[in-house]
């Protein structure tokens, strides 16, 4: 996968930024200890891109349950624009055009990045000043 | 830890993405619940049989199967389950159908450990006032203080107290004066939050200037005149029931931050910068046909369809069979007493008499009649000699005596060529226009059921939809 990024040794890039809302990603992590916290990065890392791989398949129903999915993860972690992307994507996959449908869904993964790399710098805490 | 894991206190989650698992367990976990997770519906329904648990998360779409599926199969082993649904905004539609299959709440991604956790509490508190076994005897008894023993309000009563044990949001349906708030204040009183306060407003009464204030509160200085803070209607009904009556009258703007209250159960007080988290169920009546609001463009359908989840319709007086010498016996003697008269009750031919008049202003119109009798008459029985002249002249006409005006304006030849259910529309909407919308008074014209009318209506509007 292209736009997966290890969530141990990649920084926070200063593009996430404008793509997931930090604040209540940083709140959703931290429910409990650190060790949760490095599992919960772990286990969303791995579920992004899992949908990111199924929304490039060629079965309509296969992409028509990722971006399902995706939506409701998307919106649970903070990721307000992806959460708006997929929630245009998610109900019409069925009737796009295949050509339409490619362009969306790398949209969609070009901000799945985006989420993944904040992932990867979250896993370490939240910045202090 | 209040739980102990393998019995019905743990809480059973069914969700299949799995760091949404993780999330909501560990929210539950920290709040000193048990839970066990499941991933499939096939897992999911396996380990139920297994703990039988009292309270299900469970999502709206796994991979198996659907969450309706999941659900219909667990409340067939356990009626008494509380279901609560988890789903992704944009699929409040099946939310609802979800609700009217008997799923306790549902909550819409995302949502914060403080919503989960009062999710739980609700339907845990929920279950304590569930009757083990709802039986023949429970769905024939009168529901105070309702008066009437007419099948189509014991089918009312029966609903009141079904719905009473869940946190879905009811919208009443009905004529003027049939007991609309009367039916919201028997459904708090017979639900969990019975202890809780009941606030009422009535959005038709207040300036739409006003209403907003009303409703969320206001702090002092946000606008000219607001010389202190005030709590609003949403505020006063935390932890209890908020009765929004004549809701279609609301202003499209506040119907927006009515959804968005919905949806995130916070209030911002007009002047507030920081939102409150506020823990009502809603409760909405209208005397308009809220569907038929929602194709003028003058309801919003996200909004319908959240507070739409459980529909009351309260029948006319006219259709409620004997209920009205029910009623009026009853009120008569109390009146009397209030005014230190002498009334014991009605005479054979004001009963008959009661029985054949419209009622248009309903349960209201009777109270009216009956203050004025007792007030200008002395007793032992009421009379058709005591009653208001103008009241007699609302009665029924026969059926064969009136011809609709409708259908003098009707010409066949613009029906002609159009399918059966094709006319059938044209002559239900010609009838809707006439009344104003009104669909008790069209399905009176048309001698239908209003919930026909409204089944019609619904079944158009989808397949105006689709199309």
């Amino acid at each position: 996968m292209k736009t997966m990024t290890d969530p141990i040794r990649n920084p926070v890039p200063a593009r996430s930024a404008s793509s997931v809302d930090a604040r209540a990603l940083d709140k959703l992590l931290d429910i409990g200890g650190a060790d949760l916290r490095a599992a919960l990065c772990v286990q969303l890392t791995e579920d992004f891109s899992r949908l990111s791989a199924a929304l490039d398949d060629d079965c309509t129903q296969t992409v028509a349950n990722a971006s399902h999915e995706l939506k409701g993860l998307a919106a649970t972690v903070g990721a307000e624009r992806l959460t708006d992307m997929v929630s245009t994507f998610d109900g019409g996959v069925q009737t796009l055009p295949r050509e339409a449908r490619k362009v969306m869904v790398g949209a969609v993964q070009r901000e799945i990045g985006a989420v993944l790399d904040l992932l990867a710098g979250a896993r370490q805490g939240p910045k202090r000043a | 830890m209040n739980t102990r894991t393998g019995s019905p206190e743990t809480i059973l989650l069914i969700e299949d993405t799995p760091s949404l698992q993780m999330i909501y367990k560990a929210a539950l976990t920290r709040a000193d619940y048990t839970v066990e997770t499941c991933g499939t519906a096939a897992s999911g329904l396996a380990a139920f049989r297994r703990l039988r648990s009292s309270v299900v998360l469970l999502d709206l779409m796994l991979p198996d199967r659907t969450g309706l599926e999941v659900m219909q199969e667990l409340m067939t082993m356990a009626p008494q389950t509380c279901v609560i649904v988890i789903t992704a905004n944009g699929s409040i539609n099946k939310a609802v159908e979800m609700m009217r299959a008997g799923a306790h709440e549902f909550l819409v991604k995302p949502f914060d450990d403080q919503r989960l956790i009062a999710a739980i509490e609700n339907a845990r508190r929920a279950l304590h006032h569930r009757p083990q076994v709802r039986g023949a005897e429970t769905a024939i008894q009168v529901l105070p203080p309702f008066i009437g023993h007419s099948p189509v309000m014991l089918a009312v009563y029966d609903k009141i107290r079904s719905v009473a044990r869940s946190m879905a949001s009811v919208f009443i349906t009905g004529e003027s004066g049939t007991g609309k708030e009367l039916c919201a204040e028997a459904v708090h009183q017979a639900s969990a939050r019975a202890a809780g306060p009941f606030v009422a407003l009535n959005c038709g009464a207040i300036p739409v200037d006003l209403l907003e204030s009303e409703v969320f509160g206001h702090l002092r200085g946000s606008f000219t005149g607001a010389i202190s803070d005030k709590l609003g209607a949403a505020a006063a009904a935390d932890g209890g029931t908020l009765f929004l009556d004549e809701i279609c009258e609301m202003d499209l703007n506040l119907q927006t931050k009515l959804l968005r209250f919905l949806q995130t159960s916070t209030i911002t007080p007009v002047g507030a910068t920081k939102p409150r988290k506020i823990n009502v169920r809603i409760i909405c009546a209208t005397n308009r046909n809220p569907l038929e609001e929602v194709r003028l463009g003058r309801f919003r359908e996200d909004l319908y369809y959240r507070l739409h989840v459980v529909p009351i319709h309260l029948p006319p007086l006219r259709d409620r069979g004997d209920d009205v010498n029910e009623i009026a016996q009853t009120l008569v003697v109390q009146m009397a007493r209030e005014e230190g008269h002498d009334f014991s009750g009605l005479s054979p031919r004001v009963r008959e008499l009661f029985r054949g008049l419209p009622w248009p202003g309903n349960v209201r119109q009777l109270i009216n009649v009956l203050r004025n009798v007792v007030v200008l008459n002395a007793g032992p029985l009421v009379t058709p000699e005591m009653l208001p002249p103008d009241l007699l002249v609302e009665r029924k006409m026969p059926a064969d005596e009136a011809v609709p005006e409708c259908l003098e304006r009707l010409e066949l030849g613009n029906l002609a060529g159009r399918t059966l259910a094709q006319i059938e529309r044209i002559a239900i909407e010609d009838a809707l226009s006439r009344h104003g919308g009104s669909v008790p008074k069209a399905a009176r014209e048309l001698d239908v059921s209003a919930s026909t009318l409204y089944r019609k209506l619904d079944a158009w509007s989808k397949a105006d939809a689709a199309t």
